[in-house]
């Protein structure tokens, strides 16, 4: 028999054995297993040929049909009851079932043409101002978090010292610019010691030297050190 | 509040508000009982239809919301045009349909019927929003179940999962197609 078959159609070794059911128009319960699996084979060595992906569940299969080809061949086992048990009865089962739900899913396609041609509007957009108002004020929640600890017997870390609001320090390089330039316009010349006298924080002294780096920069000021480790003199120009 | 007025307030809520609005909301909204509520929307949907008006009601369970009728699709389309709105695949559409039939449903279970891996359908199908995961099975591994939305009850267009023929009906139509052969 010569015949094409489109090997993309089919979803899996279901589909593909549902097409050479109706193909060969025969009954689901009554698979002539021989035939059917030698057209299932073939259809395996096209796709091999096409270099067609070949996923296990369809190798799967193919190993499925030989061993129920191959139960054909030995006599006839029979259940509990006596019943002659049919090889193919599992997989009939299964084919059966899946036609049906294939059958839906025809159905299916047709509800969805009417679907995709209706169309429906989106919420109207609000948008969200993005402030929300909270009248609680900072003591009350502090109060509220003790109540809370006091209630589960838990002890707020270092409840019993004071709490402290710390300021933030705030030291702009332009102010302190003008602080040396006011402390050089009193003297000519000053130590670079003398540069950082006051400056209270970490930030304070770096500041200082960016200040005095944009000064050099600037060409207001020069340094000058006259022998090593000795202290840097800044003058003015 | 006259019928009249009632049915304008629900128009301007449904064109105003887009989504699905249950009959909860509009008679919270009303301040009416669901029941008059309920006969009065059935009203205004009967009118829309009758008057073959572009926009209709649409019923999915207990929810409400406006859409265009259908039969205007072409027109639509030619200043509306969109690029995503693509149909399902063969592949979507079985595992579709099994969800709507076994649901709740596990993965495993489909792909015991479908023969084949269907992680790629589901997660599609999640996307449109047609399914949802509808908590575990109590099982090893406590697998996830799915089942259909809202949504789907508007692709299928129906206004409850119950207006489904029912699996058997698919039974018989294969059983009739065996008997004509």
């Amino acid at each position: 028999m010569n015949y094409e078959i489109k090997l993309e159609e089919f979803q899996g070794p279901f589909d593909l054995l549902l097409h050479l059911v109706n193909k060969n128009e025969i009954d689901i319960f009554d698979i002539p297993i021989a035939s059917i699996t030698s057209q299932y084979l073939e259809y395996i060595d096209k796709m091999k040929e096409k270099n067609l992906e070949l996923t296990s569940e369809f190798i799967l299969m193919a190993s499925r049909l030989i061993e129920i080809k191959s139960k054909m061949l030995l006599p006839v086992e029979e259940d509990d009851e006596g019943e002659e048990i049919d090889p193919r009865e599992e997989l009939a089962q299964r084919l059966y079932e899946y036609k049906i739900f294939k059958e839906i899913s025809a159905f299916m396609k047709e509800k969805e043409v009417m679907y995709m041609k209706t169309y429906f509007k989106d919420p109207e957009y609000i948008p969200f101002s993005g402030e929300v108002e909270t009248p609680v004020d900072v003591q009350e929640l502090l109060r509220s978090l003790r109540n809370v600890l006091a209630a589960n017997s838990l002890i707020l870390e270092g409840e019993d010292k004071d709490i402290h609001t710390i300021q933030k320090e705030v030291v702009r390089i332009e102010d302190k610019i003008r602080d040396l330039e006011v402390l050089l316009s009193e003297s000519p010349t000053i130590k670079f010691s003398m540069a950082f006298k006051g400056a209270k924080s970490v930030q304070a002294v770096v500041v200082t030297f960016l200040a005095l780096l944009q000064l050099v920069k600037n060409n207001m000021v020069k340094f000058r050190q006259d022998k090593n480790f000795d202290e840097i003199i800044i003058s003015r120009m | 509040m006259n019928e009249k007025d009632k049915k304008s307030i629900i128009e301007s809520i449904l064109f105003a508000m887009g989504e699905p609005v249950s009959l909860g909301e509009l008679s919270q909204a009303l301040e009416e009982d669901s029941t008059s509520v309920k006969k009065t929307i059935q009203e205004l949907m009967d009118e829309y239809k009758d008057a073959g008006r572009g926009v209709r009601i649409k019923q999915m369970n207990n929810r409400y919301q406006m859409c265009t009728d259908p039969q205007n699709y072409e027109f639509i389309h030619k200043l509306l045009y969109e690029k995503n709105k693509a149909s399902l695949s063969q592949a979507s559409l079985e595992t579709l349909a099994i969800i709507a039939y076994k649901q709740p449903v596990t993965r495993v279970e489909i792909e015991a019927l479908r023969g084949v891996k269907s992680s790629s359908s589901i997660q599609t199908l999640l996307d449109r929003n047609l399914i949802k995961e509808g908590g575990r099975l109590d099982a090893p591994g406590k697998p996830m179940l799915f089942e259909t939305t809202v949504e789907f009850l508007k692709y299928s267009n129906i206004t409850n999962i119950k207006e489904l023929p029912s699996y058997d009906e698919f039974v018989n139509g294969i059983q009739e197609k065996i008997v004509e052969k």
